[in-house]
């Protein structure tokens, strides 16, 4: 039992509830984003690449800010880089929403919405780690 | 009820990804970003199963939003795969560059074809 509250209140299994908070916190935001696009009738693909493009912006932020800074918080790294925007976006999503184009034969929007997910996504990352970065 | 099921079940899938790539990127030592590519890969394959599995069956909303908005969402990741991507880039040279470009084209090559593989085993099912 005291192993038990020991592991819990461990450095490790601190940043592992920082997570997994950070998790239900980022995987709801996903969800509330998917019903409001879903309200205005626009494609579905647009919450996943919407997401994934803010995601990347602020983790790139993020991870420039305050990755290995001893200024910043043992903790903010996996509350907001791992758990919020790590479960915020998503990649499972977005690999069957382009498999489904191409079994649709939709070859426009099968090469088109990778393409620009992944245009957008890095340059976005890209951005979020020069505002980070600078002093 | 819906928003508590995707939040506890988004916890599971960020604490699972945060051990599988973490156990992943000790035990394969090198500086490419393979726990996150191995997180994402069976992520897809993870939803390519469950897209399998729902096709033609009458499944509970709730049980496929837990398991595919909720965990394999939480569990995957795109913004830590376009940020390493990002330091790769930024690490130098030809070289970074290159390997910048592998960490885009691999994953999403095999992310489709792994959520194709995973569909077509699930409607076997």
């Amino acid at each position: 039992m005291t192993d038990r509250l020991s592991l819990s209140t461990s450095i490790t299994g601190r940043r592992r509830l920082a997570v997994a908070a950070g998790g239900a916190v980022g995987a709801i935001g996903r969800a509330a984003v998917i019903d409001v696009v879903d309200a205005t009738r626009l494609d579905l693909l647009w919450s996943t690449f919407l997401v994934n493009a803010l995601g990347s912006l602020v983790l790139g932020y993020v991870v420039a800010r305050h990755a290995g800074r001893s200024h910043s918080s043992p903790f903010l790294i996996p509350f907001v880089g791992v758990g919020i925007l790590g479960a915020f976006t998503t990649f499972s999503l977005f690999s069957t929403e382009v498999l489904e184009l191409a079994r649709a034969g939709d070859w426009l929007l099968a090469i088109g919405y990778p393409a620009g997910s992944i245009a957008v996504g890095f340059l976005a990352a890209l951005l979020g780690v020069r505002f980070g970065g600078s002093k | 009820m819906t928003w508590v099921v995707i939040g506890a079940f988004g916890a599971l899938g960020a604490l699972a990804r945060y051990g599988v790539s973490g156990a992943v990127q000790r035990l394969w030592r090198t500086t490419f970003p393979v726990g996150t590519l191995v997180v994402n890969l069976t992520g897809a394959l993870g939803a390519g199963l469950l897209l399998g599995v729902a096709v033609g069956r009458d499944i509970p909303d709730l049980v496929l939003l837990g398991a595919g908005v909720g965990f394999l969402g939480g569990y995957s990741t795109f913004s830590t795969w376009m940020v390493e991507t990002v330091l790769a880039a930024e690490s130098g040279g030809g070289a970074g560059l290159r390997r910048a470009a592998e960490n885009l084209a691999i994953p999403l090559i095999a992310g489709v074809a792994l959520a194709g593989l995973g569909l077509t085993i699930g409607q076997w099912f």
